[in-house]
């Protein structure tokens, strides 16, 4: 698989390179593959043509007939060469995804708050003043702009739950 | 002379301190929404229609017109400075409003999008003024025949905006048409693409799916280009920001175009000022001196797209007052406060009420010229936010993106399914695939489907249909001749350099 991207997307191992090199070739394989799914759903189980009209696969099967067989032609004939990045990038998702975990059991705004308390001390390694009042000003603005102002229901979590 | 003497009357009736008051308050809070990603002016409206129940009918309209205005103001501000569309339509201005901060215009860009917005908008209340009931019956001319040419139009025009690889702008369209399949489908009532998940069942939900590919994706791309980011910070300052004469003298051209174009396209029922918006860009981008350009940050872009947005804004009104048709989703949520207040609009609206309607229609003109004054008064605070450093910026705007996406429908699968999105959408980014043509595809098949369907049920599946129809002759007409212009054109200069070779 790696080769193969290697190959496509006619970039040279280099360090600076190295990383998420093979993403375009990876990219355009999922294209593909969801494009022959939308095809295949549409032709095959919504109808393309139905009484006289486009069916509800009428447009799956142009959109996926379309995007599969461009990313075939960009996957062998076009190829990409990948930004300078490495996986450090997907730190913010990753990150993310964890206080997006805690929520049920903080609460949004306290996950919210924590998440920007903790990059900004461990990621950014900003001093521990400068990350609680961030953390904590973001966390009341939150509190205040959407909770009670705009009235959004936000999950409260177990631990308030607890408190109460 | 009987319109502006009524206008007149109804300035008498608006200009008055708490009437003032209100449109100041609402132009400051619709902005305000506006810019908070996830809030639309359809929720900024609806969020203050109930406030506004215990005022005089008169100061609760202004009101809310000042919202609305504000709103569409707000929409563009974190397009412009975070890449995150505050609505739908500034899903464009981000084309150029975003490209344009990180050069460090992003004051610049702004300012056009202030001033080009108060051009197309009043623009949008003077034909209203003037036109209201004429153009209303216009928009009816546009049955599901015209309506599937025009977004047909629009589709391929999209062709245009694709930048350096078409192939993988088409494929970008083509992903966003594919994401618009998932979820019941409205000509058929049968759930597509659903993987059995009940979430899905409403289809993509639009504002996550923004969310996620603009902003998320673009908090992964500051961690890549963290010195870009640093430096833009440097370069900001106020007085850069603001428009010289001959930048004024190149936006004023192309927000007067654009807001023409937006007005016509935000009269037409259920068009909406995402396709006002958008076909004002691409008229910019084929006949603007600097269409060429447009898309790598061109203060063009941002002016068509913002003239665009508003003017359309402005023209949905149009439907809603003369015939009771709402032309907006914010349109529809102001319908059920005027019949709240009593008042039904329609035919009869402009002889039964004509205080309240021409206080309306003034309230508009306050409402545009309050949203500019607080808009253009906000631009230093903006400034002065966009240097913040990124270590600050990253994990303040991840919040701000999952805030965002989850008050939209209150449902956490909004914030994964954002989250997903902008994973992705950085992916496609590093491959090169751009994003925009993906989102404007996603908004605008739907409206197609659902007007080829009826459009051929009617016809009973004859395609002459669209032949028969003058209005969808032109429209298919125009998107013929867009695809065959470049074959033309280089036939064109074939011919030339040969008869200049032969002489």
């Amino acid at each position: 698989m790696e080769i193969r991207g290697e190959m496509s997307v006619g970039v040279k191992r280099s360090p600076e390179r190295e990383g998420l090199s093979w993403l375009p070739a990876l990219v355009t394989i999922g294209i593909v593959v969801m494009g022959l799914c939308w095809a295949a759903f549409g032709i095959f189980k919504y109808g393309v043509w139905v009484n006289n009209g486009p069916g509800g696969g009428f447009f799956s099967a142009v959109a996926g007939i379309g995007a599969a067989s461009l990313g075939i032609y960009e996957f062998f004939f076009s190829p990409v060469r990948a930004k300078p990045i490495g996986g450090k990038s997907l730190w913010p998702a990753a990150a993310m995804a964890l206080a997006i975990l805690c929520i049920p059991l903080l609460g949004m705004v306290l996950s919210m708050s924590a998440f920007i308390l903790l990059w900004i001390l461990l990621v950014e390694k900003k001093s521990w003043k400068q990350s609680i009042l961030t953390g904590i000003g973001a966390g009341v603005a939150l509190y205040l702009l959407f909770g009670l102002w705009l009235k959004v229901p936000f999950p409260q979590g177990l631990f308030l739950e607890l408190l109460r | 002379m009987d319109i502006l003497q009524s206008l007149m009357s109804g300035f008498a009736t608006s200009l008055t301190f708490s009437n003032i008051l209100a449109a100041l308050v609402g132009a400051g809070l619709g902005i305000v929404i506006g810019a908070i990603p996830g809030l639309g002016s359809v929720t900024g409206v609806a969020l203050l229609l109930p406030l506004t129940f215990q005022m005089d009918p008169i100061t609760g309209i202004i009101m809310l017109g000042a919202v609305y205005y504000g709103c569409m103001y707000g929409g563009s501000y974190s397009a412009i400075m975070l890449n995150i569309p505050g609505d739908a339509p500034a899903v464009v201005t981000a084309l150029d409003g975003y490209p344009l901060s990180k050069k460090g215009q992003a004051g610049k860009a702004l300012f056009t999008a202030n001033i080009s917005s108060f051009i197309g908008g009043t623009i949008g209340i003077v034909m209203l003024t003037f036109m209201g009931a004429a153009l209303a019956k216009v928009g009816l001319m546009f049955g599901p025949a015209e309506v599937a040419a025009l977004v047909i139009l629009a589709l391929c025009s999209i062709g245009w905006l694709l930048g350096d690889s078409p192939k993988k702008g088409l494929i970008s369209t083509f992903i966003g048409i594919m994401l618009s399949m998932i979820g019941i489908g409205l000509a058929f009532g049968q759930p597509r693409f659903t993987f059995d998940s009940m979430y899905l069942l409403n289809g993509v939900s639009f504002i996550p799916l923004v969310i996620g590919m603009f902003g998320f994706s673009q908090v992964l791309e500051m961690m890549v280009n963290r010195v870009d980011a640093a430096g833009l910070m440097t370069k900001l300052s106020l007085r850069e920001s603001l428009l010289d004469r001959s930048e004024l003298r190149r936006i004023i051209p192309v927000s007067l175009r654009s807001g023409v174009l937006g007005n016509l396209v935000g009269i037409l029922p259920g068009a909406g000022a995402t396709t006002g918006s958008f076909l004002a860009y691409v008229l910019e981008k084929k006949v603007g001196r600097y269409g060429a350009e447009m898309g790598t940050g061109r203060i063009e872009g941002v002016a068509a797209s913002e003239a665009g947005n508003n003017a359309a804004a402005a023209g949905s009104f149009a439907p809603l007052l003369s015939l009771g048709i709402p032309g907006s989703g914010t349109a529809a949520v102001l319908l059920g406060g005027l019949m709240m207040w009593g008042v039904q609009p329609g035919p009869m609206l402009f002889q039964n009420s004509p205080d309240f309607v021409w206080g309306l229609i003034s309230s508009m003109y306050l409402g545009n010229v309050m949203a500019v004054l607080a808009a253009l008064a906000i631009i230093p605070f903006l400034v002065k936010l966009l240097r913040v450093p990124p270590a600050f910026m990253i994990p303040v705007i991840a919040v701000v993106c999952v805030v965002g996406s989850y008050s939209v429908n209150n449902s956490m699968f909004d914030v994964w399914f954002m989250l997903g999105a902008g994973v992705i959408a950085f992916f496609m980014n590093v491959a090169k695939y751009p994003v925009a043509p993906l989102l404007l595809a996603f908004v605008l098949t739907p409206r197609l489907e659902t007007s080829l369907r009826q459009a051929l049920d009617i016809s009973r599946g004859d395609l002459s249909i669209f032949l028969g129809s003058p209005i969808a002759a032109t429209l298919l007409s125009i998107t013929l001749l867009f695809f065959l212009y470049p074959l033309i054109a280089k036939l064109v200069r074939t011919l030339v350099k040969k008869r200049q070779t032969a002489k």
